[in-house]
């Protein structure tokens, strides 16, 4: 695997690193996610029957209904939540799960954006390493 | 930001624990979206109320148990149950404790019992550029769209701390310069005749949403005698089949009485054709083609209101539901109250109609219900009940609905866009 580094902008603040779970499709959380576990029930989804717990997941943006945060709050609750999120843009459906996880539950959600040709490559990675503050993503490191 | 000292005052919790709790999510997701003030607001809706997992409902018990308190009026949305005849529609009991926390919770922050999708149709009516903080993606695009008030497409969660702070980051759809339509859709090929059959609304909003995603349209071509039913439903429809927080129709809606207001006197940004055609394979994606039997039939998505109360009575026109058929009719409080109050209400049960409160069609206990097929006159709930369920609803008109009702059987009426 090569390693290699692209550009983030950090919109909720912190770092994280782990697995990936790489989604080609927009995502609607409620009716999409099962929030007790955080499997994509979606059947349409490329990512059906996968789980979002715990791995740093990224998907090109939010669809569907205004109930996203909820989801994300209960996954935080549940102990079931990503450990960040990276999409291309970022809309206040989206960001309500973070922001209301980090004071309700004190727990991080990070959350960051990138660009196209940074999604394209993020399309092959299976490990990374976001570092929300100098705004880097490091992709395939080997020392997980 | 640049807060004004009464913000600050909240942020530094002299306004209590939790409007300083809301204030400073708010003040994130203004820095986040890189917004310089907050802005007042003078109404909320609350679509928190939507039941996910207990997450939710701790959250608001714990502003309430704050002594939180919503300083607008404040509506809440629909929730998944009937309040009073859950138990009729096979709901787990667990969940409706569960529900009795959600309403002490929510009544405690003083939000009003509306429980109901169609705010605007239960007394909470914006006037036109009133700033507010609506939830719910119906509510949302109708207030916006047709009432020409302002508001982002709020989640539920951070509807509260709107209501608890009368505030939100000044950004989006809050600003005049943002709600110019970047598209302008053009309908070619229908006549009047085409929108006497309300299951155009529905069909024309799912096609509409999925050419605009989340992008605002402009339509041109609607008749000026579109009734509020009508464009109720394509306001649902077009924001569950796109990302539509505002749409304008040109001479219709308040912000588009001409082209050039609907798009602030700019060029539209891209230009697009509506056949009848595409009504057709629009139609063939959200309703399923299948001829089999169908077991219940569901109207009130969103919550039917007076008019379609007394429409839905005109079409049954005393005949009854058959015994094979479950018939669901939600409609808001308000709307019960006045069906009551001059015996429509009791006309509607006598013909086997369901009349619910409270809920919403799409969490409806599909499992308890041994349910072979549905019918529905509403293209959002048809566009969602697939994810939801996993079974794929028929639209038809509301007319459609009700033969079907009445004879055991699946009746579509030929459309003239088929």
């Amino acid at each position: 695997m090569v390693v290699e580094s692209i550009a983030c902008t950090p919109v909720v603040e912190g770092n994280a690193k782990g697995a990936v779970l790489f989604s080609h499709k927009p995502i609607s959380f409620i009716g999409g996610v099962d929030p007790t576990t955080g499997i994509i029930q979606d059947p349409l989804s490329d990512q059906h029957g996968k789980s979002i717990a715990d791995k740093i997941f990224i998907f090109p943006f939010g669809k569907g209904s205004s109930g996203a945060g909820l989801v994300l709050l209960e996954l935080a609750r549940v102990g079931k939540a990503p450990k960040a999120l990276i999409t291309l843009r970022t809309d206040t459906v989206l960001l309500t799960g973070p922001l209301i996880s980090r004071e309700f539950y004190k727990i991080e959600i990070p959350m960051v954006n990138v660009d196209e040709s940074g999604m394209e490559k993020l399309g092959k990675a299976s490990h990374v390493d976001i570092d929300g503050n100098s705004g880097c993503i490091i992709i395939n490191a080997t020392d997980f | 930001m640049k807060l004004t000292d009464f913000e600050k005052a909240m942020l530094d919790g002299e306004h209590g624990e939790a409007s300083r709790i809301a204030m400073r999510i708010l003040l994130h997701l203004g820095r986040i979206m890189d917004v310089e003030t907050m802005v007042s607001i003078s109404m909320m809706h609350d679509d928190s109320v939507w039941y996910t997992g207990l997450a939710g409902v701790e959250f608001a018990e714990h502003l309430a148990r704050l002594g939180g308190r919503f300083v607008v009026p404040s509506s809440l949305n629909s929730c998944i149950m009937d309040l009073e005849k859950w138990q009729e529609q096979r709901f787990d009991p667990e969940l409706y404790k569960i529900h009795k926390r959600i309403e002490k919770a929510h009544i405690a922050l003083g939000a009003a019992a509306s429980w109901t999708c169609t705010p605007y149709m239960a007394g909470f009516v914006p006037r036109f550029g009133e700033q507010v903080a609506w939830a719910e993606s119906n509510a949302t695009a109708y207030v916006n769209s047709i009432l020409g008030a302002r508001t982002e497409r709020y989640a539920g969660l951070l509807d509260l701390c709107a209501g608890l702070t009368g505030r939100v980051p000044y950004y989006g759809l809050h600003c005049k310069e943002n709600r110019k339509a970047d598209v302008l859709i053009h309908l070619e090929g229908f006549n009047e005749e085409y929108f006497t059959n309300d299951a155009i609304y529905d069909v024309l909003g799912y096609t509409f949403g999925e050419i605009v995603g989340n992008q605002i349209g402009a339509l041109e071509g609607l008749p000026p005698w579109s009734r509020i039913d009508g464009l109720k439903r394509f306001s649902a429809t077009a924001s569950s089949s796109g990302g539509v927080g505002l749409f304008h129709l040109i001479g219709l809606t308040p912000e588009a009485q001409t082209r050039e207001m609907a798009f602030q006197g700019n060029a539209p940004y891209q230009e697009e054709v509506i056949t009848p055609r595409h009504l057709q394979e629009a139609e063939s994606r959200f309703s399923s083609e299948e001829q089999g039997e169908i077991n219940m039939v569901n109207v009130g998505c969103p919550h039917l209101s007076y008019a379609e109360c007394v429409e839905l009575y005109h079409a049954f026109n005393n005949r009854k539901v058959h015994s094979s058929i479950e018939f669901w009719a939600y409609t808001n409080r308000c709307n019960k109250q006045q069906i009551i109050n001059n015996g429509l209400y009791d006309q509607l049960a006598r013909c086997g109609v369901k009349i619910y409160t409270d809920g919403c069609p799409m969490s409806t206990p599909f499992e308890k219900w041994d349910l072979k097929g549905i019918m529905s006159n509403a293209g959002k709930f048809c566009n969602y009940c697939y994810s939801f369920s996993g079974i794929h609803p028929v639209h038809g008109s509301l007319q459609d609905c009700v033969e079907t009702a009445v004879s055991g059987k699946l009746k579509r009426s030929k459309k003239l866009w088929w």
